[in-house]
């Protein structure tokens, strides 16, 4: 049997080609916008890189700079593990709470649905970070409210370092609606027989939930834990408005990814950039290998078999 | 929704949709067909005044001028931007600080071709243009001249009745002693002056008044961990006396003019440019008047500097209308009528001749300032290092992180020293 | 207490929680509507109080106040978004499709790193990518925003995409094929008009994400005459216009999120059927 080259390549197409023809728009762009690029960007962590000459290489420079001398990297990753181990929790913790509210009461639950939705699909807008930046001034609404309240003048929270942080994690707990979403079509699954159940046998509230809701949850959780977490690693946009683009005050607003920005495309470090971006996807892996190794001692599918 | 396509209807669609957002994209890629992209920083003073030059000259020449503005901190930013992706604007407003690493990066073009023809410099005065070179040729024509300087609230220090001494004289210590005499005489919640912590103009003149300067020609620092630490402790010290605001409160001020501190009326003292007092009092109703900076040491700190130049991008598609407009600028006299010295003070004799006598009191200040200064005045420092402007960026937070407790001033001193040694040896 | 009672009880008791919590929730957008209507003095003075008559003035000084009116970054900001839109329907069904469908070599191991790219944080190409739009010629174009959208760069609407398309019995294109249609044929005729509601979900979220997206605009335009709606937005807050100008801010960042809200009004059950979906079907 002639076994030519040529003839394999149209053996192939013939079996292949429709599949390649759709994936194509894909495969440039995964070879050319995602793949080629995640490499460069590896190789550039290497150089030293100002755009305007081309690269230099320069070893492990970038990194020893980043792991021995960057204060201003510690304190970035400081922040961001701030922000994400107060903000992930408590917006799950709001979102799962109203969704168990919501999913009981019978009358008006699409419009709270939908009011508490609102935000999450708002809040990634710059308007609503201008908005944060007023609420929180030196006279915005929450001192003004607070003052009526308590007649205490309150500090002006997003140019004060102890403060700023908390606005934007309160901004993020804001936009709680996505999760609560996900957790109440979650609770819709949930058998309401269990529940019955365990009325009959004399279960406290307290006790349904932990016995029934956690585990028949515990995917939901997961899923909510893991996507919010890596969003918050992503954040950028809120702490740019509010803090004006700087992260201040005291770089007590610097998200990595702020820095990485400022980095790569205010002081034109492009290598040093690309080695953050590289530092930050293993912080990543680092947490959802995490969130992964774990899960099997908290999440049970109920379809284990697959 | 029932889309129906087939393959050829499908391809035609993602090549016109590509096809038209890439015209979409290049109505913003204003470089072509005669349009001049003219940019600078500014404030709300000089934006409606380099707009209305710019209506003026569309209308008297028919040429095209898409202007664009953005305050100091963003400007340096989206011009480097710009500068990477070969768009430079073709008229670009630069600063000293700037200009040799913008030229020396083949990012300006040499203006001396155009000097006798487009641009018409014979009534300029030569010292200014001097300071418009590098490398022995012409990168900017110098808008005028300024200083720094201490701007104050007279109404309400006149309300005080309290007489300021001799502003060639006096020192940082007269500056903190008069601080305590009015302090309990200034109205509630005014502050005796702005914290110029952050402020490294003001850090220049501190060490230059002790016979150093933040930069030598070699592009390395060149004053002593000490001068900054003594520069913190001064200005910590004026904080915790309640000589200047609290530091939640000056954080506020993010370097916009509108939110400084004398000009949101909560501090009698601010520091500036003597250019800027235009702006200033335009924002105010109490009036201001400027005065020399109170010295640190027995050399003299202050320095009259270019206040900004008129560049031409290296990429301007048609650099013969950039000229022209950028001599526009310069030498229409009916552009001066607008511009004034909101800029500083006009290198160009026929100019200044024409508009010093119609100028405003507010004016009048800064000539009269401007004529103080030069009788006490050192030389030009050489021109700032490449990252200079990360170093001046760093000083806020490390100020900042003084001011409100996290360190005390000699370490906040001490690491800012430390930072920016590195940073200059990472370029 | 009987029952009944006690259930109307936790009832009420629900209803003025969740009440309280819509209130506090929505309050911050309503304090910014409010606002915008009111002279800037009344702004910071009378935080709670509702206007005392529609003044416009602030959308009609906002609306020009930067000296690019807008109606240019509207237009620039729907453009994008139309064609990101369009690229991201398009780009993602065929890939979907092929996902979904299709038999061919080395499909599992394309899938596979098709969902790697979802964990994948855009900081990784972030820079490769503008030196690479650099190099093109494309940056100060809209270009980069859009074309990207056409190479199927947003997996997570693949990913959405396949889910529903496995959820179409496969009698339906045996059938098809039975009959000697093709891939294409199938993928048209068969597969697109039965997926409507996941074409809309998807429409709909990357209309809201790339009409919200601020990082990409802030790196690729520079041109004030090219912003879209957030980045003018934001040179708003930096523009040098004078300190009392919060009237006017307000308003147009009012104005901003009507695009927005007009598409949740329109589809909210799409929308939150998309949000859960995306999640109970992994």
């Amino acid at each position: 049997m002639p076994s030519t080259a040529s003839g394999r390549l149209s053996r192939f197409w013939q079996k292949n080609g429709a599949g390649y023809m759709f994936l194509l728009p894909w495969l440039i762009g995964f070879l050319g916008l995602t793949l080629g690029p995640t490499l460069a960007s590896f190789y550039l962590s290497f150089t030293d890189y100002d755009l305007l000459t081309s690269p230099r290489w320069s070893g492990l420079k970038n990194y020893e700079y980043a792991f021995l001398y960057d204060r201003r990297l510690g304190n970035a990753i400081e922040v961001t593990f701030t922000y994400v181990l107060w903000s992930v929790p408590l917006k799950l913790a709001v979102a799962l709470g109203l969704a168990m509210v919501l999913d009981r009461s019978v009358r008006g639950v699409s419009f709270y649905r939908a009011t508490f939705y609102l935000p999450s699909l708002l809040g990634a807008s710059v308007a609503i970070a201008v908005l944060w930046r007023q609420l929180f001034g030196a006279d915005g609404l929450v001192n003004q409210l607070l003052f009526m309240v308590t007649g205490i003048q309150g500090p002006a929270w997003v140019t004060h370092p102890d403060y700023a942080l908390s606005t934007l994690i309160v901004l993020a707990i804001w936009q709680f609606g996505s999760p609560m979403i996900i957790f109440l079509a979650g609770l819709r699954q949930v058998p309401q027989d269990l529940y019955e159940a365990a009325s009959m046998d004399g279960a406290s509230g307290w006790r349904q939930f932990r016995k029934i809701t956690l585990p028949l949850l515990a995917p939901v959780i997961f899923f909510n834990l893991v996507l919010q977490t890596i969003e918050a690693f992503k954040a950028f946009t809120q702490a740019y408005i509010v803090s004006g683009g700087t992260g201040g005050p005291v770089d007590s607003t610097l998200f990595y990814s702020l820095y990485l920005y400022e980095e790569a495309f205010a002081n034109f470090r492009m290598g040093y950039a690309s080695a953050l971006a590289w530092l930050l996807l293993v912080i990543i892996a680092i947490f959802t290998a995490i969130a992964f190794g774990t899960s099997k001692y908290w999440v049970y599918y109920e379809d284990e078999s697959r | 929704m029932t889309i129906k396509l087939n393959r050829r209807a499908f391809g035609g669609l993602l090549g016109s949709t590509i096809a038209a957002s890439a015209l979409a994209g290049h109505r913003a890629f204003a470089q072509s067909g005669g349009n001049v992209r003219l940019i600078w920083w500014g404030n709300p003073e000089r934006d409606k005044r380099t707009n209305a030059v710019v209506d003026q000259y569309i209308a008297a020449t028919g040429a095209k001028v898409t202007p664009e503005t953005y305050a100091w901190g963003d400007y340096w930013q989206k011009l480097a931007t710009q500068a990477a992706g070969g768009n430079l604007p073709d008229v670009i407003q630069m600063d000293y600080r700037f200009i040799f690493e913008y030229a020396r990066r083949g990012q300006l073009a040499a203006l001396d071709e155009f000097v006798g023809n487009e641009l018409e410099l014979d009534d300029f005065d030569p010292n200014q243009m001097e300071s418009g070179r590098v490398d022995g040729k012409l990168y900017g024509v110098s808008m005028g001249a300024n200083s720094m300087t201490h701007v104050y609230n007279k109404t309400m220090l006149d309300k005080i009745g309290f007489e300021l001494p001799d502003s060639t004289k006096w020192t940082a210590d007269d500056y903190v002693a008069i601080g305590r005499e009015l302090k309990d005489q200034l109205p509630e919640g005014v502050y005796f002056s702005e914290n110029m912590g952050i402020q490294e103009p003001r850090l220049q003149t501190w060490v230059r008044s002790r016979g150093k300067d933040l930069y030598n020609a070699d592009g390395q620092l060149a004053f002593d961990v000490e001068d900054m630490v003594d520069y913190f402790e001064y200005w910590k010290m004026m904080q915790d006396e309640g000589l200047t605001p609290p530091a939640d409160l000056q954080a506020q001020d993010s370097g916009k003019m509108e939110e400084r501190m004398h000009v949101i009326g909560r501090s009698l003292f601010g520091f500036i440019h003597s250019n800027q007092l235009v702006a200033n009092q335009n924002l105010m109703e109490d009036e201001i008047e400027i005065v020399m900076i109170p010295n640190a040491g027995d050399q003299p700190g202050q320095y009259l500097k270019p206040s900004m130049f008129l560049s031409m991008s290296e990429n301007a598609s048609d650099k013969s209308a950039a000229a022209q407009l950028l001599n526009y600028f310069i030498t229409n006299p009916d552009a001066n009528d607008i511009l004034l010295i909101e800029r500083g003070v006009t290198g160009d004799a026929s100019i200044r001749e024409r508009i010093l006598p119609g100028l405003t009191e507010t004016e009048q200040k800064i000539i009269k300032y401007l004529d103080l200064v030069s009788t006490w005045v050192g030389p030009l420092p050489p021109p700032p290092p490449q990252n200079a402007g990360e170093i001046d960026r760093a000083l806020r937070p490390a100020w900042e992180s003084v001011a409100f407790g996290q360190v005390d001033a000699k370490t906040g001193a001490t690491e800012f020293y430390e930072n920016a040694k590195r940073i200059l040896e990472r370029s | 207490m009987s029952r009944r009672a006690r259930h109307t009880r936790t009832q009420v008791l629900r209803h003025i929680l969740l009440s309280c919590a819509a209130v506090l929730m929505l309050y911050p957008l309503l304090w910014m509507i409010m606002s915008s209507f009111k002279p800037d003095e009344l702004i910071f003075s009378e935080p709670a109080a509702l206007p005392t008559s529609l003044d416009l003035s602030s959308y009609f000084e906002g609306w020009t106040a930067l000296r690019t009116s807008f109606t240019t970054f509207y237009m620039n900001s729907f453009i994008i978004a139309a064609l990101a839109v369009i690229g991201n329907l398009m780009a993602c069904s065929l890939t979907a499709y092929a996902f979904a469908r299709l038999e061919f070599k080395g499909r599992k191991i394309w899938f596979a790193l098709m969902l790697g790219t979802l964990m994948l944080p855009y900081h990784v190409t972030l820079v490769p990518q503008y030196v690479l739009f650099l190099k093109f010629g494309w940056v100060n174009t809209f270009l980069p925003l859009i074309v990207p959208k056409f190479l199927a760069v947003d997996a997570f609407f693949i990913f959405l995409m396949v889910q529903f398309f496995r959820g179409i019995p496969r009698e339906i294109d045996e059938a098809a094929i039975m009959d000697g249609c093709g891939p294409w044929r199938i993928y048209w005729k068969i597969m697109l008009p039965l997926s409507t509601p996941v074409m809309a979900t998807a429409a709909i979220f990357s209309f809201i994400w790339t009409y919200d997206d601020f990082l990409g605009p802030l790196i690729y335009l520079n041109d004030i005459d090219s912003y879209t709606v957030p980045l003018a937005l934001r040179a708003f807050v930096d523009s040098s216009g004078g300190e009392s100008l919060y009237g006017e801010l307000f308003a147009m960042s009012t104005l901003s999120l009507v695009p927005v809200f007009i598409v949740f009004l329109a589809f909210q059950r799409l929308i939150i059927r998309g949000v859960a979906l995306g999640a109970l079907k992994r």
